[in-house]
Order: C-alpha cells, then sequence, then structure tokens
C-alpha cells in the first residue's frame, strides 16, 4: 500500500513539475521578458491563492465549483498512463483509450465552467469548447490509436517497447503532430485559445478569481505538460537513447516537445472558432485517417517487426 | 521579518491591470500602457481577473456608474485609482502597486459584492448594466418554466437564423472590455454566439466634433488601431510588438526616426504576412454578404481587408479611407447585424469610428 501510494504522489509530482515548466516557458514566450518570466507562473499561483473567491448572480454553484475542480483532477489523471521512469502508475490494456477518456471528460468539465456562473461571455466560451471538443476528439483519437496500431496493443509501455528500432515519428509524423494539436486544443491553448479568447473577456475564465481559477489555469498546463510527455513517449521513442539514463532522455524528450509547442503556438494568433473547427474536419481527420491507413499496410508489411 | 507580508507583496508585484480610458484620457492611455509594458503588469480581460483598476481621463454619469457597477465585480485584495494625466506617471503606478499590497494586508469583511449591486440592476434589464463579464445576459436554466431566478427574467425561445427554436439572450457589450472603444455600448438578442437586433450608442456623448480626436500622427493612430485588432483577434505577441512600436512613433527621437520608421515595417509587414490571421479574419464583416441591404454606397470591405488598411497606414503609407469602412454607429449596427460575437468584436475593433465629445467638465462626475 505504502508503495502505491508513493507511486501516486511520484506521478502527482511529475504532472505538476511538468505544469509548472509549461507554464515558464508559455510565460517567457509570451511576455519575451527572457528568463525572469520563469517564476511568473509561481507568483501568479501566490496571488490566486490570496484573492477572494467570486460569485455571480444566480449561478449553479455546485456543478461549477465541481467543473472547476474536475480540470486538474483529470489532467492528472491522465497522467496514470504516461511513463514516469520507464513505468507507468496505472497499466491496464487500453491505457490510450484511458488517455482520451480523460480529454473527453474534459468537454463536460469545461462546458460547466462557462455555465456554471450564469454570464454570457463565460457562456459563449462554453459553447465555444463544445464544438471544439467535438472537432478535435476524433483527430485525436485517431492520432493516438495509430501509435497503438504500429504496437499493436494500447499499453503505454507496450508502445514505448515497439519503438526500440524505429521512433514512431518516422512513419507516423502527421499522427504525432495532430496528437499536440489536439492536446492544445483541448487545454484552449495558444492558437486554439478561443474558448477563453480576449474577445469574450476571458470567456469561461471570465468569471473565475481566486482558487477557481488556479485549479483551472493549473489543469490547463498540466494537460499540456502530460501531453508532451505522452508525445515523447508515443512518437519519440520514450527513454531510448545513448549514453544517459533512461529518465533522463524522458525528460530531455519532453522538454524538447514542451519547448517546440510553446514556440509554435505562441508564433500564431489565435484561429477564429469556426475556422479551428473547419480545419478539424476538413483537414486533419482526413489527415489522420490517412496516416492510420499507411501504418496499417506498414503492420501488414511488417515494418515495425 | 514578516514572511507573510514579503509573499504577499511578491506575489502582488505584478498585478493585472484594467485600463479604463474614460473621453479626454485616450492619448495618456498610451503612455500608460507603455508603462505597464515596462513593468511587465499584465492586461486583465474581465473584472474577475483585475487587480489594480486605472481610470483615465473624467467619466460622465452613465460611465462612471458602469465603472462602479464592474469594480462591484472585482475581488480582493483590488485598489482603483485615477490616474492624472499631468502627474508623474511611474509614482502613481508605484503609489496605486503600495495600496494594492495595503489592500490585501487588511483583513477587513469584504465590500458588497457582485451579488449585492447586480441583484439592484437585475430588474431593469434596460440599463447599461453589462458593462464587462455579461451578467446581464440573463440565461436561465433550460427548463422555460417562465418566472425569473433572482430577479432575472428567464430566457426566452425563438427561431433563429437556421430555423431552429434557441434561447435568445438580451446582452449588451461594453462600455469597457478589452480592445472595444471606452464608452460604446452594442446592446442586441444573441441566440448562440450570433447577435441580432444591434443597437450600438455611445454612453456621455455630445456633439462636438473636435473633442476626442487624438493629438498623433496617422502612424501612430495606426499603429495603436492595429494593438488593438491584435488583442481582440488573439494574438498578444504581436499586440505587444504594436505597442512598442506605437510608443517609438509618438515619441520624439528624431535620431532614431529611420529605426523607428524600420521597426514600424517590421511590425507591419509581420501582421500582413500571417497567413493564419489571413485565414482567420478573412471573409467577415464583408458588406457584400449578411444583412446588408441592396444598393449599400459600401464596397467589400472585411476585417482582413481593415487589417492591411491599418498595416499600410502604420508602416507610413499615406492614410486614404478605407472602402466600406462604416463611421457612423449606424452603419456599424448594420454590417453587424446577423454576425457572431467573434466577428462583431473584430469589426468593431477594425472601424474607425467617429469618437464622440467628452463632456464639458462641469457635467462631469469623477469616480
Amino acid at each position: 500500500m505504502w508503495g502505491l501510494w508513493t507511486a501516486v504522489g511520484l506521478v502527482v509530482a511529475a504532472g505538476l513539475g511538468l505544469g509548472l515548466v509549461f507554464a515558464a516557458a508559455d510565460r517567457v514566450a509570451l511576455t519575451g521578458a527572457g528568463p525572469k518570466a520563469l517564476v511568473e507562473p509561481v507568483r501568479s499561483a501566490l496571488r490566486s491563492l490570496l484573492e477572494q473567491r467570486r460569485t455571480t448572480l444566480a449561478p449553479d454553484r455546485l456543478l461549477w465549483r465541481t467543473a472547476c475542480a474536475a480540470v486538474p483532477v483529470l489532467a492528472l489523471l491522465s497522467m496514470a498512463v504516461v511513463p514516469v521512469g520507464d513505468r507507468t502508475l496505472l497499466s491496464t490494456s487500453a491505457d490510450l483509450v484511458w488517455f482520451n477518456a480523460m480529454e473527453a471528460l474534459l468537454w463536460a468539465a469545461v462546458w460547466l465552467i462557462g455555465w456554471g456562473p450564469n454570464a454570457v461571455h463565460s457562456l459563449v466560451g462554453g459553447y465555444r469548447f463544445l464544438a471544439q471538443g467535438v472537432a478535435y476528439e476524433l483527430p485525436l483519437m485517431f492520432a493516438i490509436i495509430t501509435a497503438g496500431l504500429g504496437a499493436g496493443s494500447l499499453r503505454t509501455t507496450d508502445v514505448v517497447a515497439a519503438q526500440s528500432d524505429l521512433w514512431f515519428v518516422v512513419t507516423m509524423p502527421v499522427a504525432f503532430v495532430v496528437f499536440l494539436g489536439s492536446a492544445a486544443a483541448f487545454a484552449f491553448w495558444g492558437p486554439f485559445a478561443a474558448p477563453a479568447g480576449a474577445d469574450i473577456a476571458g470567456g469561461v475564465l471570465s468569471e473565475l478569481s481566486g482558487v477557481e481559477r488556479l485549479l483551472v489555469e493549473a489543469g490547463r498546463v498540466v494537460l499540456l505538460g502530460a501531453s508532451a510527455a505522452m508525445a515523447a513517449a508515443l512518437f519519440l521513442g520514450g527513454g531510448s537513447g545513448p549514453w544517459l539514463p533512461d529518465p533522463v532522455w524522458q525528460l530531455l524528450k519532453t522538454l524538447l516537445v514542451t519547448a517546440v509547442l510553446v514556440g509554435v503556438g505562441r508564433r500564431l494568433p489565435v484561429l477564429r472558432p469556426d475556422r479551428a473547427v473547419e480545419l478539424a474536419w476538413m483537414v486533419l481527420v482526413p489527415a489522420t485517417l490517412l496516416q492510420a491507413l499507411v501504418v496499417a499496410l506498414l503492420v501488414l508489411a511488417g515494418a515495425y517487426g | 521579518m514578516d514572511l507573510t507580508g514579503r509573499i504577499r507583496r511578491w506575489a502582488l508585484g505584478r498585478p493585472r491591470v484594467l485600463v479604463i480610458d474614460a473621453p479626454g484620457g485616450e492619448r495618456f492611455r498610451w503612455q500608460l500602457e507603455d508603462e505597464l509594458d515596462r513593468r511587465h503588469w499584465p492586461l486583465a480581460l474581465s473584472p474577475a481577473d483585475t487587480d489594480l483598476a486605472l481610470v483615465l481621463g473624467r467619466p460622465g454619469a452613465q460611465l462612471a456608474a458602469a465603472i462602479e457597477l464592474l469594480w462591484s465585480q472585482v475581488p480582493q485584495p483590488r485598489h482603483r485609482q485615477d490616474i492624472a494625466a499631468d502627474g508623474d506617471l511611474p509614482a502613481q503606478l508605484d503609489a496605486a502597486s503600495v495600496a494594492l499590497v495595503d489592500a490585501a494586508n487588511r483583513t477587513e469583511p469584504v465590500q458588497p459584492g457582485a451579488q449585492t449591486q447586480l441583484g439592484n440592476l437585475g430588474p431593469e434589464p434596460d440599463d447599461v448594466d453589462d458593462e464587462h463579464a455579461g451578467h446581464s445576459g440573463h440565461e436561465g436554466h433550460h427548463m422555460h418554466h417562465g418566472g425569473d431566478v433572482a430577479g432575472l427574467a428567464m430566457a426566452d425561445t425563438a427561431p433563429d437564423r437556421d430555423g431552429l427554436t434557441l434561447d435568445v439572450l438580451r446582452v449588451a457589450l461594453g462600455p469597457v472590455l478589452p480592445g472595444w472603444p471606452t464608452g460604446l455600448v452594442l446592446t442586441g438578442s444573441m441566440q448562440g454566439d450570433v447577435l441580432t437586433g444591434v443597437e450600438l450608442a455611445w454612453v456621455d456623448g455630445s456633439d462636438d466634433p473636435n473633442h476626442g480626436v487624438l493629438q498623433a500622427t496617422p502612424q501612430a493612430v495606426a499603429m495603436d488601431q492595429l494593438a488593438r485588432i491584435l488583442l481582440v483577434a488573439g494574438w498578444p505577441t504581436a499586440a505587444a510588438a504594436a505597442r512598442r512600436a506605437r510608443r517609438d512613433l509618438s515619441g520624439s527621437h528624431p535620431q532614431r526616426a529611420a529605426q523607428t520608421q524600420r521597426a514600424a515595417a517590421r511590425v507591419a509587414s509581420r501582421v500582413r504576412g500571417s497567413r493564419a490571421l489571413r485565414w482567420s479574419v478573412q471573409g467577415i464583416g464583408s458588406t457584400d454578404r449578411g444583412m446588408t441591404p441592396a444598393g449599400s454606397a459600401h464596397a467589400a470591405g472585411d476585417v482582413w481587408g481593415g487589417v492591411r488598411h491599418w498595416c499600410d497606414v502604420a508602416a507610413g503609407g499615406e492614410p486614404v479611407p478605407v472602402a466600406g469602412s462604416p463611421r457612423s454607429l449606424t452603419e456599424a449596427s448594420i454590417l453587424l447585424e446577423g454576425s457572431e460575437l467573434a466577428a462583431a468584436r473584430l469589426v468593431v475593433a477594425t472601424m474607425d469610428l467617429e469618437r464622440p465629445a467628452t463632456r464639458v467638465e462641469t457635467e462631469s462626475t469623477g469616480v
């Protein structure tokens, strides 16, 4: 039992750590203030803890508050199937489905955050997230399944092991990119930040203050950090690499993915919500299906051993 | 060694600032935003993420009432300060920062919050009571059993543009929103995020045409407009670059004029050259489509056309009036009819509206 709690603590710490790293990198890219901006997420977190919790007129308090707490919980739960030091906290025959399911549950959470406070901008943000969630769920699922297809298993550790000869990113570049893009869409971050857009005064975040804002913001960055780690595991060979121990390679690859994701994501403007949805349905769904087809043919040809 | 006090001071060291530029304060807003950028104090998007509310200029009676309501929604710790245009700006911001930490150190009970203030306004949906977060959107439950909730009317249902029966919310946007002309209020009905029955009005306006005009070069004004558009379009890094360029353009450094011009041209070409932005905003607010009456005097001018126009002027080109860009509120409200909220915000940010004059000083009431 003691071992289990240690493992849970380790995974939670890893999730929060990755989230903090992502938030720090994001702040540096956003403010252009250099390394001094690295501490800003900590400052924001402390400020949120000092801040009064807000309420609005006639909110649905139970659902609103529950949904705010659900965002970081779901993000940390998705960490349960991400390899930390070659092992995952939870190892079932359907790890990849679990990861996807946590993101799907985010629909409900973010929608309720938008709906709960009984306010227009917040509600519009919720609508935007619903549309975006539906549109990016399928490409994300196809991208994840493609990795599972190549490995012949839905277990994360099997997927990592299957890349001992060749990293999946080589044969699955589209799935890799779509996976990261969809993660950004589910965390409504970067070009997919329309649900929290400035044009709707912060959207789903517009009525949040104090600990609720901290929970939601933390959940978003933990999800992005966990997705970066998952991308390293599913497509970049996990911990495999010369000279250095596996966990170090895993961490280095995760940091690299984080840096690339932040660098690209902050270079782009927010896509107008209907355009973001159009991109998913018209481009990403066909592209990921094609990618899955190519990988399926390669599997039949025995390319993955 | 007061450790908690120090932590508090550090945590509030970069407060999020809500800038409210009342009539007469527009030009000064530039200097304030430059100073905020220099200090890395972020701009707030809503009352919920506001620590400091800074009021520039002299709000008229209606705007003052709106600021009062907005203020009631800002969570503690918070501080509000009128910024004097002739005072020492850094010293005023330092004072505001100290006052914010003082507010955090005080442990007095919370002021009458949003609940009370909004509850008082609830039964009067026609009030200009929705300055920021959209509370008067009276969105009720989806059970339409009539009646009201907490003094708010339930949402009605009506056929929408696709013939579906959807909830209709009465909404009011403004007079204070990020990237929004302060003092402008949009009222209308919203189904999903589609606006109908749009009406635009300025609060506290008068007829004097010479007030509210910025005393700055057209190039700097265009750069300001660009910063506003980019903020609304959700491109904060480019918006910050535009603000920096605006600072240099409005400063007087003749020895660095060439450098300033190059920097301005760089910002403009970055924005013009963004395919993502182009794809995102192209085709919205076009006077060709939508509900514009046939025979309208305007040519096709969408938001992308407006962006290109402002880029040209900001890069130092000749300021030519853009075809199809409305200047009056009536024209603008026709253009906004039937648009989505996101599109409406972009269209308003792109427009060069005739700003109303400030009121005569004796009539205005300070906050």
